[in-house]
């Protein structure tokens, strides 16, 4: 039987699939038994759902769909690496749901997060508060009767502290605790009640730590509460959203290809592979397929951009563990990288390299011998660092047994990457659902087997190495690119037309193109032709032919005017690549314009962060900030 | 008024001149000689005219900076304990350095006068005396803080500190069996005594684990990598997390000054002290009967240099090893101290008890 059959045998009416132009397998849910279909689809279907990818939701309150919205939920199969859609529409007069918070974990997160951002709620959730805004805002900014650019004071309004006496302020601390008691937020009203009746020695008492978000190694960005017996934690609690930008929103005002540059500063250590995921997403919306030079180009600077996020993560991690020359090593090599990088993209972090159809430049002519010798520097580094502190004792030490996730509490909080992939589970993007040529090159993935940092940094450092490998056969195979124009004869440089032209040979240019370059100052055309697809409702044109022919003229006007452009069709596609830190996906929905009706970010490291805390709860203080440097967080994709 | 004057004048010159310096250098010297492990150039931008010095105007800049930063006293502080806390710390880390012996005899206008500024014959008792006080300034500034990091600091450096401490005491229990002394004056001349007519009798050389035993512990002691737990800058980011301007130059200058006097101890009790080898009271006689003869004055000058290469060194090692290693666990540190590091000296007693029966 397949999926299909087998979900309207078991859910008759309330399951139906919805046809999907770019291949994606969706199906619409009526919401009161989404609990069920998820149940039936994590544990009985053949193949089995069992991984969810993500949650979100849609306002479709422009497009006129009705009902307004619907709660998307990505499921993945994890033994045949298939993606399903399912699709739950709630209406706006009843905006409620049951939670799949009891299936997989890290709903929790994205529920909060659906309902901070919507206001849609899920019955049953143990925990609905906010998530990425704070406490006291008011509505649900995602809405699209939210304006984009509307303001609200950004804290509570209390008398601030007056410094006077320092009785006054313990007594004032003493009164919060008793206020939060009765009706603080649930997390500390908890807390406090098992402090009151503490079991076992009446003379300890636990205490709270408020970890972040200003201190040195959460980032400045992260909060975590902390409850501790002595050194060691009892219970964590994090509040995240310090560092949100409101990214999904801002992409719905702009065009489609001007989401790029906000995409740079979602995971900001590994700019190229947002750009690419991105991009992916857009293009599968559109159906073109860009040029092969384009797709070993985007798999090059990918892998580059991988191995700077790996060697940062681990550089950082050591770093706060007091290993700082093992840091600076790291760093040096980076710099390279990012020299590199920015040779070819002309920036070092908001690189905005990758355009909807190809790429913004070609390599230059000494890439390969410069990305060849940055390869050579990145593993003699490798090897110090290995000797600085694979073996190292204390490092050793620090990290084996601490921060440890098992295999199915990985699986439960939707973790992916070398976090999931230090559980011993063989799961990698680039493998499970090859895109782009990943499929061409000959790589491992490296996995471990107990899940602790120790397991995690290994990884890390063995994916370098992969990534190094996978450049190199990228490099050897790089393709021409296909140089589609008709040289002979029909091109001719543009000065050297202007030239014809004063001495009267007009008819012979009739028949001719012109060659010039976007800024007319060189000829250096090629580039350009080799790295972006023939696919005119995408692809700026050429300057030649914008310059020589009105057809260039108007195709260039469309694409660059305000109301016209890049317009897919009407549709929704979910595109993901391997990010350094686990599945990156992008959720797009057009509604025909040329504006981006939704875009969605499945960032690796919220669901990560939504696990967090089972990582370190038994572990001490100081395993905290090891395990934390191992997630590898960038507040950048976590927060939006 | 003469011995007054005698212990000033030797108070001014080696903790004025010398150790105080050599604590300033040092904090230049942890940039520089990190940078250079760390393929950096480090400091380099404070100048004086246009004068760069390598970076060495850097200690001015932080001195003045210290100075003139607001101290700040956080509410529901303890006022009195917390102003006076970095004061205790920085006076036992200088009040150390008393014991030391940075030379032997110097003969001046006829009077002897041994370099060492309190010459008190129970040395390491005040040793020990004066490391078991350092922890006060930390445990106080902590918990007069307010502040729950500043307390885990407190409690991480309390339980560290004297943990090492009896490591430290009974290391150095072999050296006093050995030397059969207590005096650290009579500890260094003893080690200049020869071994089969031709070995200097270093304590590194009769007592090797008590070496390593006294080293590590001594570093522990310090608070610096790899056993920085109370400071633990990235994650509960010290004991001081509340101090600023010079309260906070205070401890920082206490780290300065405690890696010197570990150091100071370890050359005193293992490398010598300020023997140079085969050089006596009238200069220098080497095994093979060769003999050069010295005025005092060289003598001294000549083992006051030994002393401060040998610190100099030794500072360098710490250096190295504070920037190559990760950091310990708070419970690892207690695992070593108290599980390897006190065993291991007990043994070194046993050991050092045998030899020396047999030897008579």
């Amino acid at each position: 039987m397949t999926l299909k059959e087998q979900l309207i045998a078991r859910f008759g009416e309330d399951v139906t699939p919805e046809p999907s132009r770019v291949g994606d397998e969706v199906y619409i849910v009526h919401r009161n038994r989404i609990f069920e279909v998820c149940q039936y689809l994590k544990e009985s279907t053949n193949p089995k759902y069992d991984f969810l990818m993500d949650l979100t939701a849609v306002d479709y309150l422009h497009t006129g769909t009705k009902p307004r919205f619907a709660v998307i939920y990505q499921l993945y199969s994890m033994s045949t690496h298939r993606r399903l859609r399912l699709k739950a529409p709630v209406p706006e007069s009843d905006p409620i749901l049951p939670t799949v918070v009891p299936l997989w974990g890290v709903a929790n997160w994205f529920e909060r997060e659906v309902w901070d951002m919507f206001g849609i709620k899920f019955k049953g959730h143990p925990d609905l508060r906010r998530l990425l805004m704070y406490d006291e805002f008011k509505g649900h900014p995602l809405r699209k009767d939210y304006p984009f650019n509307k303001r609200q004071p950004l804290v509570k309004n209390t008398e601030p502290y007056e410094d006077t006496e320092i009785l006054q302020y313990l007594q004032r601390i003493k009164q919060d605790e008793a206020t939060q008691r009765d009706s603080g937020p649930e997390y500390l009203r908890d807390f406090l009640k098992r402090r009151e009746t503490f079991e076992g020695d009446r003379s300890t008492r636990s205490f709270l730590l408020n970890m972040g978000p200003s201190h040195p190694a959460m980032h400045g960005v992260i909060h975590i509460l902390l409850e501790l017996d002595g050194e060691y934690v009892r219970a964590a609690d994090l509040g995240i959203g310090y560092l949100h930008r409101a990214f999904e929103k801002e992409c719905e005002v702009v065009k489609w290809g001007q989401v790029f540059p906000y995409t740079d500063r979602l995971n900001y250590v590994s700019p190229l592979i947002n750009n690419v995921a991105y991009a992916m997403a857009v293009e599968k919306l559109l159906g073109i397929e860009i040029t092969e030079r384009a797709k070993y180009i985007r798999v090059i600077m990918s892998e580059l951009s991988r191995i700077t996020d790996h060697l940062t993560c681990i550089a950082a991690n050591a770093m706060e563990l007091g290993a700082m020359t093992a840091f600076l090593y790291f760093i040096e090599a980076r710099e390279e990288l990012y020299n590199l990088i920015e040779e070819i993209t002309g920036a070092r972090l908001t690189i905005s390299y990758v355009r909807i159809g190809g790429v913004k430049a070609d390599f230059t002519p000494d890439f390969p011998e410069r990305c060849t010798s940055a390869i050579k520097l990145v593993r003699e580094k490798l090897k110090e660092v290995h000797k600085l502190l694979t073996r190292n004792r204390i490092f050793y030490d620090r990290m084996v047994g601490t921060g440890v996730i098992d295999k199915d509490t990985a699986l439960h909080y939707g973790f992916t990457g070398p976090v999931l992939r230090s559980t011993g589970i063989d799961f990698d993007v680039r493998k499970a659902n090859p895109y782009l040529v990943y499929d061409e090159f000959d790589f491992d993935v490296p996995y471990g087997e107990k899940g602790d940092n120790y397991d995690r940094y290994l990884c890390r450092m063995e994916e370098i190495e992969q990534s190094c490998r996978i450049v190199e056969q990228a490099l050897a195979k790089l393709p021409g690119g296909p140089l589609n124009v008709d040289h002979e004869g029909k091109i001719i440089p543009a000065h050297v037309m202007a030239d014809y032209g004063k001495f009267g040979k007009t008819h012979e240019l009739l028949q001719m193109e012109a060659v010039t370059d976007p800024t007319l100052s060189g000829s250096n055309a090629e580039f350009y032709r080799k790295i972006y697809p023939d696919a005119k409702a995408v692809v700026l044109p050429r300057k030649e032919v914008t310059y020589s022919s009105i057809e260039g003229m108007m195709n260039h006007f469309m694409l660059v005017m305000e109301g016209v452009g890049i317009a897919p069709e009407p549709g929704e596609a979910y595109a993901a690549v391997e990010g350094a830190n686990g599945e990156l996906g992008f959720f797009v929905v057009s509604d025909g314009s040329d504006h981006a009706y939704r875009v969605r970010v499945r960032p690796p490291c919220f669901t990560l962060m939504s696990g967090f805390h089972k990582m370190i709860e038994g572990d001490q203080i100081a395993d905290v900030i090891a395990t934390f440097g191992t997630i590898n967080m960038i507040a950048g994709e976590l927060d939006r | 008024m003469q011995a007054l004057a005698e212990a000033a004048g030797k108070f001014v010159f080696f903790i004025g001149l010398i150790v105080l310096n050599i604590a300033a250098i040092l904090t230049w010297v942890e940039r520089k000689q990190s940078a250079v492990m760390q393929d950096r150039i480090g400091a380099n931008r404070a100048t004086i005219f246009g004068i760069r010095m390598l970076g060495m105007f850097h200690m001015l800049a932080d001195m003045l900076k210290l100075f003139t930063k607001e101290f700040f006293i956080p509410m529901g502080a303890r006022r009195f304990v917390y102003l006076l806390a970095p004061m205790i710390s920085l006076l036992f880390a200088l009040v150390g350095f008393a014991a030391i012996p940075f030379g032997d005899t110097l003969i001046l206008g006829g009077r002897e006068i041994p370099l060492q500024i309190a010459n008190v014959n129970i040395g390491i008792l005040y040793i020990f005396a004066v490391l078991g006080m350092a922890v006060y300034g930390v445990v106080l500034g902590a918990w007069a803080s307010n502040n729950n990091y500043a307390l885990l600091g407190g409690l991480r450096a309390s339980a560290q500190m004297l943990s090492y401490e009896v490591a430290i005491g009974v290391s150095l229990v072999g050296v006093i069996m050995v030397y059969q002394t207590v005096d650290l004056m009579e500890i260094a001349r003893a080690q200049g005594q020869l071994l089969w007519g031709w070995l200097p009798q270093w304590g590194i050389l009769l007592q090797p684990l008590g070496f390593l035993i006294f080293m590590t512990a001594g570093i522990a002691e310090t608070k610096r990598i790899p056993f920085d737990a109370p400071e633990g800058e990235s994650e509960i980011v010290g004991y001081f997390i509340e101090y600023s301007g010079m309260g906070f130059g205070m401890y920082f200058l206490t780290d300065f000054l405690e890696t010197i006097l570990i150091a100071s101890l370890t050359v005193t009790f293992f490398l010598g002290g300020f023997q140079v080898p085969y050089l006596y009271a009238d200069g220098f006689h080497f095994p093979w009967g060769q003999a050069i003869l010295l005025p005092n004055i060289a003598v001294a000058a000549l083992q006051f240099l030994s002393f401060l290469i040998k610190l100099i060194v030794l500072l360098f090692i710490m250096m190295a090893i504070r920037w190559t290693l990760p950091r310990f666990r708070y419970d690892q540190i207690m695992h070593l101290g108290w599980k390897i590091l006190l065993p291991a000296s007990l043994i070194n007693i046993l050991i050092t008890a045998v030899v020396l029966t047999i030897i008579g």
